[in-house]
């Protein structure tokens, strides 16, 4: 199951990321500790929660800002200078949204899970370690450079 | 034909989106209204005429379902209601398609999917299939 989930979920964001956003995220098959190790100050994360009865499910996607600030960019067909803060947090919960309804196909295909609404926020501080350190099961990407870094955990109420 | 259309979602990203992935399909707009959840789309069809409705499923305070619903109810589904979700389970369309949706466009999406769907309700769009790119499109 843990393997459906993380597949499908590495999956869904290399097709919202290249289809959606013109961007083509690479996967690292084992994660660079340095990536952890980046201040998370001004990164962009995203998160959508599914349920079914006690079981929750949180999936997580977190960019540093200029991937975020591109995700809204390409999608206001702007250039990046011209998009403020809340039309990249509402870029990027639709990017969630996007990765959250993609996944569920793969994962749930008896309908099981119910699929929340899609959050967004900016990190003050920390690290990306810190940040990735509420998920189970985290991955990493590279576009152009950039890292984005994604995670899920389930947890029974 | 220019099209009159009405985009339902409580993301502003994807009814810019939605409206760039129409125009890049070939599709021109007389109009173009936007609603950022179902109780705003229900004023707007009481108040509008439209040809097209393209419409989110998970929306706060009304979501796409209940918007059907609510549209069965009055006798007001538009001809061309078709849903742009990233609900892919066969269960939810099949209610949505109960009430009345005429189809569904799943997340993320192509203006070949657009065109398609749209084809079979208000005829192939005058303009040729644009080649969607951040840098493709003005609007």
């Amino acid at each position: 199951m843990e393997t459906n989930w993380s597949s499908a979920l590495k999956d869904s964001i290399s097709e919202v990321f290249s289809t959606s956003f013109f961007l083509v995220p690479e996967s690292y098959p084992d994660p660079p500790e340095t990536a952890h190790q980046m201040s998370a100050a001004g990164w962009f994360e995203g998160y959508l929660d599914f349920n079914r009865d006690a079981q929750t499910v949180r999936i997580w996607v977190w960019t540093p800002k200029r991937i975020a600030v591109e995700l809204a960019a390409n999608i206001f067909a702007c250039d990046p200078d011209e998009v403020d803060t809340e039309q990249v947090l509402d870029a990027f919960r639709e990017m969630i949204n996007m990765v959250s309804g993609n996944l569920l196909t793969v994962v749930d295909t008896e309908s099981a899970w119910k699929m929340g609404l899609p959050n967004a926020n900016v990190l003050a501080s920390g690290t990306v370690g810190q940040a990735v350190g509420a998920a189970e099961w985290d991955m990493l990407f590279d576009i152009e450079g950039s890292p984005i870094v994604a995670g899920w955990k389930m947890f029974t109420k | 034909m220019a099209l009159r259309v009405l985009i339902v979602d409580d993301s502003a990203a994807m009814r810019a989106m939605v409206k760039k992935t129409l125009k890049a399909a070939g599709f021109s707009l007389e109009s173009c209204l936007e609603g950022a959840n179902g109780l705003e789309a229900l004023d707007i069809l009481h108040n509008n005429e439209v040809d097209v409705v393209l419409s989110d499923l998970h929306m706060p305070e009304m979501d796409g379902l209940q918007l059907l619903e609510a549209l069965q109810k009055e006798g007001m589904v538009p001809k061309c209601f078709i849903l742009v979700t990233t609900e892919g389970r066969k269960e939810k369309l099949r209610q949505a398609l109960a009430f009345g949706a005429r189809g569904y466009v799943l997340k993320p999406f192509q203006p070949e999917g657009l065109r398609k769907i749209l084809s079979l309700f208000v005829g192939e769009p005058d303009g040729d299939e644009l080649e969607l790119s951040p840098e493709g499109l003005d609007f």
